[in-house]
Parts: C-alpha cells; structure tokens; sequence
C-alpha cells in the first residue's frame, strides 16, 4: 500500500492505482468530464488536475485520472494554481459548447457563465469516451479521432456510418455531453451531418 | 350437531302452566335444533319408541326431551338413546315444572332452559373431521443455510421439494462470513457444496429470485401463488461466462459487501463468484438501459443472446402439504443506536466480515474504509441494541460474544502487530468449544477484553475515540482507535412480517415467527403443517440453525410418511 497525502488527509492505496481512483474510493472530490470507472483514463478535459509535490520537492501541475499514486506525494485538489487552470479550462469548454447542460453545470459549480472566448456551437468535446467505449468495451474500434489541430474530430472511417456497428449504445451512454443521440435505433454523430454535407 | 327437541304437553303439569305452541315456535328457530315434536305424555314407552323412531329417522346426534320430573325420565330417556346409538351425554330432560307466577313467565323460563340446555350440548359435541391424503411435496421458504439443509433433508427421504429464495443466489448470510466459529472453517468452502447439491438435485426446484405472493389451504393441502422477479435475462440461456458483468459501465456499491466502499457491483452482477444459480440479473434501479435508455452493450456483447429488457415478473402456482419457513435475519441498522455517529469508521459485524474475508472487496487486508490505513487497533462493541429494554431490544442476539472474539482472533492473524478491545458486559459463549475458542484468542493472541459499557464513539481527526469503562480497575477507558466494529442486535429479516401474514402464523413482539410452544415444539408454528427453522424464530448460531432445519424436515418427512390425515372442520369464527 503506497502511503501520500491529498489535501494533508492521508491516504493509503494500492499501487497502480491513479490519484484520482483513490480519491473517489475516499470521498475526495475532483471534477472530471473525461474520466469513466470502465474504460482507461485519457487526460483529454484536464478538468481533474491536482498540484503535487513530489517526495524530492518538486511541486508540478497533473492531470489527476493519469497519475499514480507515489510513496509520500503531497496532492493539493484546490489550491490556487489548480483553480485558475480548472476556470480556464471551464471557460474554454463552456464557450466550445454553450448549449450542453453537463457542461452548463459544472461551470456554474465553478462560478463561471461568461467565457472571455468566441462561442462556438459544438456538440462534441473531444473527451474521447466514445472512442474508448468503441474500443475497450465493444471492441470494434470502428471510432477514432482524425484531422489535426483545430479541425480534429470523432469519425468513423471515411466518414460513413460503419456496418459493423453492434448497436450497443455504449457511446450515447458515456457521452458526457449528450452529443451523441439515437434516432429509430440508429447511433447518430455529429460528424455525419458534416458526412452529409460533404456527399452533397 | 343435530338436535331434536320432544315438548311434552301432558295435560296436568304442564299445559296448565306452560304455552307450548309458543316454546315449539322458539326452539325450531334455535341454531342446531333441526327437528321438533310435541306429545301428549312424554313418559310412557310408546312415545319413547316413537323418539326413537324419529331420532332414526332424522338422523339426531342428540335428543332433548321436557319433562316433569327429571328423576324418573332421565335414565328411561338415556336407556332409550343408547339403543339406537347415542351417547348417554347426548340426551337431556329438562324439567320445565316451576311455580310460576304467570304463564308468561313460566313459558319464558322453559325456552330459556330449553335453549341452555341446546347450548351445553353443542359445547360437549364432538368436533366435525373430514379426511385427506397429504400432498408429499414441500416448500421451503428461504435460501439460507437452514432452507438449504431442510430441503436437502426431505428431498433425500424422496420427496419433491420447492425451495424459494428472494435474492438470485442461494447460500443466505452464512457466505458473506470470513470464517465461522469455533473452528474457523472457510464458510464459503463448507457452504457451497451444499448449495450445489441443492441446485442439482433431482427432487428439489430451486426458484431463486422469487417471493411467496399469497397461500392458502391447509397441511396436507396448500396452494401458493409464487412470483419469479424479472431478471431481464433468460435464465434458460445464461451460462454464467460473466462477459456482462466485465463490460458494463455501471458500478454500484455491493449488497454482498454490505456497502462499504471498497466493494462494488455493477449494475448486471451475481452477487458473488459462487453464486447458485449461476446466473446474472440486472438492478434496474440503476442499470443505464433502464435509467436513459441508451446503453445496451450487455445485450449486444452477450454470447448467448440472454438478455431480455422486456422481461415481466411471472407467477406460478404450486400445491404443497407443508411449508418450512427459514427466512433468516437481519443486523439492527447502526443508525438505530444513539451512542454512535455515522463514520466510515463505525463499522458492524457483517462488514468487518467482509473486510476480513479473503475472497471479499480487500483480499484479507484489514483497511479503513476511510482512508485505506492497515488498522492498528480495532475496538470491538458487544450489545450494541440488544439487552437494551430501554432504548433498544431486551433480548440477547446470542451469538455476537462469539463472532467478535472470532474477529479479533482473525484480525490479528491477519495483523501481528494490531492490538484488539473487546468491551463486554458477559461472555456468553455456550457452545460446544466456545469456552475454550475465547481462552485461545485470550491466551494465544493477545486480544484484550474490558469489562464495561462504551458511553461515547466519535471521530477526533484521522482516529476513532471510544469513551468507556474498564469495571474490573473501576476506571475509565480511552482508546483511540483506527476502527470500531459493533456487535449489532440481531433481527428478523425484512419481509418477514408480511410473509408471516400470509402464511397465516404468529410473529412474536420482535417480529421473529412464533413458535407455538418455544419449549417442546420449537419449529412448529401455530398453523398445522407450517415449520420454522434457522434464525427466523430468533437469534442463533449455525450449528443451532442446521440442527433445526433437519428437525423441521423430520417432522415434514413424518407428514409425508401419512398416506391419510383426519383433521377437524375448523372455520374461523
């Protein structure tokens, strides 16, 4: 059992396991948005991260739900550092996706409702659930990110809606922020209205 | 009964004073009288042949007659009933010859006897049988330890045996245990084998995931309607291969683990690896198909194709000639006692079971479940809730004594270096080896007994305190601890007054079932052919419980070996 601290309260997990997993297995509250219990963490929202400093005194910002746990690190949930990046990260999601009700929430949690940026008008958050669902659960890896930079996105190969596809729902399920829907049984994604729009 | 009733009207004594049309007019409209003669001299034989005549032909079980001077006619009237039959108490003369004042008077004074005397008859008659020939199959309600030995008792005397159990899995408290006193058997290892052969035994039907919805009937003879839960997963097609479970992504924390926070569930479980059956069931409360309607992946990802969302709760009707009720227990909720907060830390027996076991949510290893600390000190609380009249209950749950010196023992195998309080009012440790069980853990492992009651248990940073007193020093105690385990009151399980209600039985004023005479017939209940077993009569250990349920299936066995029942017409009045 590896013995550390989050927020000065001791705590003892096993070792493998992630801050994040044992501050949820004591009652310590992080926000996530990208984070789910079944599939492996991937560090796309940054909501989850913790300021450490480590046993030799170096004291970095990390994204909680990727890091394990360490003999001795000291783990702040709340310090300034921590609030300032977790607003800021708040305040890009809320202004990329204004209309999600999750997302709406956990900014007001926060106390924001006013991003300082552009808003956009997104469904999709890139969090990379769906993506992981399609692979670890179902298996069928039929989803996947592609393009780059501004113009990355969820797609299934080539864009069309893939045949192999069991149905499963698990995608809608962990979406966080609703963007997927099921219509008449079908699994419909934001990027196949663009798949239509690019057929003509 | 049939009662015929002979006025007599002889001219002298009794027509003068009495108005006999009036008495015949009232007494034909008295329930059991079902045939009514006036004569003129009552006394002499040819009217007495003719009472016996009549008494024939009517079919009379019993034959008042009025008279004038009882003295002389009650032997003549008796010698005359035995001939054609009849018990000599069943016939009676009334004397109706009193002075009286008015006619009025002395003919409401004749009915008046007459109806006394109708009376005193019913009460001396013979209860009405009738006969039947036993239905030889049983049913066990409960799947505990003692349902499981009760069923296999009668199915191996070869009888048909219905066992219900309202969880999906049989087995009961018993595998939720770490190891069992006094010899520290593996309970899952001594239990399952018994639930194998209760699940693949030719004459027994095990309908687990079910409930007894209503019964009726009598020994010999009951009819229950019995209502299988929906599982939304066909059981025909499931196979237990547990591919739903791995994929999931519901987890709730675990019924089995009792809710502590290392043990979880998801939303399609077993409730443990060796469940019998081994199949699944979904919790719709929270499983996400039912919740939002988007997840399906447990039906999509099955290999068998056994997972049915439209599944509905069925009934089925089955006709059994006795009932075994083994239903089991519950623990008193902590939240229930006064003295003590609601902390992770505060634990009570079940759940430190599960800590304790090595097949259960931490492998064996003795941690906090507030902070994942290995405890160094553990305080163990007996009589929290019971021998408590005033603000909890008064009776002993008899076995905590043991379990907690059980538990300390355990906990400090599993910790060498741990130190154990047990804060104790009694030892009460009866059994055979118990004694000798509590000197070991005393002798051998160190653990500390304190003879005192605990006043407060509260949380004072990352330790528990324990305010109470040693009354062997005379002095107070503090011990500031890393865990708490209470040794909670023991009571009936949830459901089972309302099971009891439909059966027909008695509870007792704790809600455990009635036994109908606590000494000599300690499994039978007040209802003929309904059987108690196990816990669910009171508090007891597994021996007792087993005991009881190869007693109960004696007395089934004995039933069954009856191929004709004479029981009386009893209807509820």
């Amino acid at each position: 059992m590896i013995e550390f601290a989050i927020d000065g309260k001791k705590i003892w997990a096993k070792e493998g396991s992630t801050i994040l997993e044992a501050a949820r297995m004591f009652g310590i509250y992080i926000p996530t948005l990208c984070y789910h219990e079944a599939l492996t963490p991937y560090g796309a929202c940054r909501l989850c991260t913790v300021e450490i400093t480590t046993a030799t005194g170096r004291t970095r910002l990390v994204a909680s739900c990727l890091y394990p746990v360490e003999e001795g690190l000291q783990v702040k949930t709340n310090s300034e550092r921590v609030k300032r990046l977790r607003e800021g990260v708040m305040e890009l999601l809320l202004a990329r996706c204004p209309r999600s009700d999750r997302i709406k929430d956990l900014a007001r949690q926060m106390g924001i409702s006013e991003p300082s940026f552009r808003l956009e008008d997104e469904d999709c958050i890139l969090c990379g659930l769906c993506v992981k669902v399609c692979h670890e659960i179902s298996e069928k890896k039929l989803l996947s990110f592609v393009n780059r930079g501004t113009k990355r996105e969820v797609a299934a190969a080539f864009y069309e809606p893939p045949e192999e596809c069991i149905k499963c729902g698990g995608c809608a399920y962990v979406c966080p922020t609703g963007a997927i829907k099921i219509e008449d049984g079908r699994l419909v994604f934001p990027w196949m209205r663009k798949a239509e729009a690019l057929r003509g | 009964m049939r009662i015929g009733i002979f006025v007599c009207h002889c001219s002298l004594n009794v027509s003068a004073t009495i108005d006999v049309e009036q008495v015949i007019r009232e007494v034909t409209e008295y329930p059991g009288v079902v045939y009514v003669e006036a004569y003129e001299d009552l006394c002499l034989d040819p009217a007495l042949e003719r009472i016996k005549k009549s008494a024939a032909e009517k079919g009379l079980e019993a034959v008042v007659m009025t008279t004038c001077s009882p003295t002389t006619h009650q032997q003549c009237l008796r010698d005359a009933m035995t001939a054609v039959g009849l018990p000599p108490d069943y016939a009676q003369v009334v004397d109706i010859r009193y002075d009286h004042e008015t006619m009025e008077t002395a003919t409401r004074k004749a009915i008046d006897l007459l109806k006394a005397t109708v009376d005193d008859l019913w009460a001396k008659a013979p209860p009405a049988t009738f006969s039947l020939s036993p239905i030889k199959r049983a049913l066990i309600i409960g799947g505990g330890i003692a349902g499981i030995r009760a069923a296999l008792d009668i199915a191996d005397g070869g009888y048909e045996v219905i066992l219900v159990e309202k969880t999906s899995s049989i087995g009961g408290h018993m595998i939720q245990l770490s190891e069992t006193f006094p010899t520290l058997d593996c309970p899952q290892c001594i239990e399952t084998p018994w639930m194998v052969d209760t699940g693949q035994h030719p004459n027994i039907k095990m309908l687990a995931y079910s409930e007894v919805e209503k019964v009726s009937g009598c020994i010999g003879n009951f009819r229950v309607k019995i209502r299988r839960k929906a599982a939304y997963v066909d059981w025909d097609k499931c196979n237990g291969c547990g591919m739903c479970m791995q994929k999931c992504l519901t987890s709730v924390p675990a019924e089995f683990d009792r809710y502590i926070n290392f043990g979880q569930r998801k939303a399609i479980y077993k409730p443990f690896a060796q469940a019998v059956p081994n199949k699944v069931v979904i919790d719709r409360e929270h499983c996400g198909h039912f919740t939002t309607g988007l997840c399906s992946v447990c039906e999509k990802i099955c290999p068998n194709e056994a997972i049915d969302y439209s599944q509905q709760d069925s009934f089925m009707e089955v006709e059994v000639g006795a009932i075994v009720v083994a239903t089991g227990y519950e623990l008193l909720p902590k939240g229930e006692i006064r003295e003590f907060e609601e902390d992770p830390d505060i634990i009570d027996g079940l759940q430190f079971e599960r800590i304790l076991c090595p097949s259960g949510p931490t492998d064996g290893v003795i941690l906090r479940p507030s902070d994942g600390k290995v405890a160094k000190e553990v305080v163990f609380i007996s009589c929290v809730g019971s021998r408590d009249p005033e603000h909890g209950l008064p009776y002993c749950s008899r076995v905590c004594c043991m379990y907690s010196v059980k538990m300390a023992m355990l906990y400090k195998h599993a910790v060498h270096d741990g130190q154990a309080y047990i804060f104790y009012m009694d030892i009460r440790v009866t059994g055979k080896g118990y004694e000798e069980f509590v000197q070991r853990a005393v002798e051998e492992n160190g653990v500390l007994y304190l003879r005192g009651r605990v006043s407060k248990v509260f949380r004072d940073g990352d330790k528990i305190k324990v305010w109470g007193v040693d009354t062997l020093t005379g002095k107070r105690v503090e011990i500031s601890c890393d865990l708490v385990v209470l040794a909670t009151a023991m009571i009936p399980s949830p459901g089972a007054k309302e099971l009891a209600s439909k059966l027909g039985i008695a509870t007792d004023e704790y809600g455990f079932m009635a036994e109908i005479h606590p000494k000599l017939r300690p499994l039978e209940s007040a209802v003929p052919g309904i059987y108690l077993a196990g816990t669910a009569t009171g508090p007891k250990d597994i021996p007792d419980a087993v005991a009881q349920a190869s007693g109960a299936a004696s007395k089934v066995l004995a039933l069954f070996s009856k191929d004709e029942l004479i029981l009386e017409k009893v209807a509820a009045s």
